[in-house]
């Protein structure tokens, strides 16, 4: 088990969805939303998930492929 | 033991966090910052002291965060602030001033500056492997320090990065690590790594302290505009964290007394091709949308979701400052003009905030009264592939003054 911090961000057509409860159905992780903006145009959360690391990766690709820019919390890691 | 370096704080939450390698807040994501005891620093410093300090950025040492004397990049810092007339006539403005980093010592960008602090700190704080991940001016930062000094070092680029632009870091005996795959999954990877090894990896664990060396810059600024803020400074945006950490730096200034408050605006640039903070602001948001496939010439600037940006934001509007960005083409337009007028061969980076600069001025964003100073922070020795098919051909002769006479005349 281990715990990862993520940044999502979401384009406004996703923001109405409920992807974390998606998340949460497909695959076995805990996770803790720990901040959250969300308007119309746009949505950015600040979530931890706790699990299998294999479980988590998947987890990230699907997100990934659902529309969701996935970020570790440490963003700008690759700087000039 | 300095007194003057009080503790991390929260950006967002306000709560406090012990002095050590820790970067996010553990509740709410929120970056960690660098506090002061201001009131100390206030008593201590002056005008005089810090003018008879030493001739580096370190004659600011009561603003940075350390326990100790600084042991890194001693040479870092007080490059030129040059009065650019010739570039003021053409841009249609008042009094304009480049503080020219890009003769940084030693590896000729603003990044010395932060890395110095990052490496002193690491320095106390024991640690032996330093690291980074960086397509360029980081890198090469990184790794001159690290040799000089005694640290192993470990530099992680996108595999696919030019190998012009390695060399600038191989050349320091650093151990270089091409990672395969998209900027994304490079950018998890290096959280992964930073996460795993107990190594000070400056913009990651280390980016509290890092980012305090960037307000050695405003500093500068500051003494040599005769210990005044000047009306208009206009930076360039890649993280944001420069554009906060100036502002920072005329803040403490003002709060310790060393200038007096007045108005001023602080201006962001970016490329219109990785422009993450200049749409957010222009839209009139706080939220950055991120850019998927940065594509612009500005490389070092090409992050497409920026850790300051948010805080880029609210410095710009606290202030009265705007957000631009410019094209490829007027980057370049931006490097040449800056070269033709002051001398001065500046990076992409250096084209954008140019090229920005113009265009504020053009907008009456930045009225043509005003006094200006424009952050240039690279050398245009790193990026001088950007200028191929963009200057003049040279002229070819045969060794006869005939044939020279004629070039000559033709210029007549």
């Amino acid at each position: 088990m281990i715990k990862q911090r993520y940044w999502l961000s979401l384009d406004g057509n996703l923001c109405k969805r409920p992807l974390i409860w998606e998340l949460s159905r497909n695959f076995d992780l805990i996770f803790n939303i720990r901040n959250a903006s969300i308007t119309g145009e746009i949505g950015i959360i600040g979530i931890e998930l706790e699990g299998n690391p294999e479980v988590i990766k998947e987890a990230v690709s699907w997100l990934e492929s659902q529309g969701v820019h996935v970020e570790p919390v440490e963003i700008s890691t690759i700087e000039g | 033991m300095k007194e003057f370096f009080d503790r991390l704080k929260c950006k967002e939450c306000g709560r406090s966090y012990p002095k050590e390698a820790v970067h996010v807040c553990e509740f709410d994501f929120g970056p960690l910052e660098a506090t002061y005891h201001y009131h100390k620093i206030k008593k201590y410093v002056s005008r005089q002291m810090i003018e008879s300090g030493p001739d580096s950025m370190w004659r600011y040492e009561p603003f940075l965060p350390l326990e100790e004397e600084p042991t890194v990049g001693l040479h870092t810092g007080m490059t030129p602030l040059l009065a650019a007339k010739r570039l003021a006539k053409i841009l249609g403005i008042k009094e304009l001033y480049i503080k020219n980093d890009t003769v940084n010592f030693p590896t000729l960008s603003f990044k010395d500056r932060v890395v110095s602090v990052a490496l002193s700190r690491a320095k106390e704080l024991h640690y032996e492997v330093v690291s980074c991940a960086s397509t360029g001016n980081l890198a090469n930062s990184l790794a001159a320090h690290a040799a000089a000094n005694g640290f192993k070092s470990y530099v992680l680029i996108p595999a696919d990065l030019e190998p012009a632009k390695v060399i600038g870091s191989l050349v320091y005996n650093t151990r270089v690590i091409g990672i395969k795959g998209s900027y994304d999954k490079v950018n998890r990877l290096c959280s992964e790594i930073a996460g795993k090894y107990r190594w000070a990896f400056v913009n990651v664990n280390f980016r509290p302290y890092y980012a305090e060396g960037s307000k050695t810059m405003g500093f500068e600024i500051l003494e040599q505009m005769g210990w005044k803020i000047p009306d208009h400074t206009v930076i360039c945006m890649a993280s944001g964290s420069l554009l906060t950490k100036i502002d920072k730096a005329y803040q403490e200034a003002i709060l310790c007394g060393l200038v007096e408050e007045k108005p001023y605006a602080i201006h962001g640039a970016q490329a219109s091709g990785c422009n993450p903070i200049t749409a957010a602001f222009k839209k009139g948001t706080d939220l950055i949308r991120p850019i998927a496939n940065p594509n612009t010439i500005a490389k070092s600037l090409a992050i497409g979701t920026p850790a300051d940006g948010y805080y880029a934001i609210q410095t710009i509007r606290r202030t009265g400052g705007y957000a631009e960005d410019v094209t490829d083409q007027e980057i370049i337009e931006g490097i040449k003009i800056l070269a033709e007028t002051e001398g001065v061969f500046a990076e992409t980076a250096g084209g954008v905030t140019v090229g920005c600069a113009k265009k504020l001025i053009q907008k009456g964003y930045i009225p043509q009264e005003s006094q200006v100073v424009l952050c240039i922070t690279g050398n245009g020795l790193k990026t001088a592939e950007v200028l191929k098919d963009h200057l003049n051909p040279i002229d070819v002769i045969e060794p006869h003054i005939q044939d020279f006479d004629k070039i000559v005349d033709f210029e007549k």
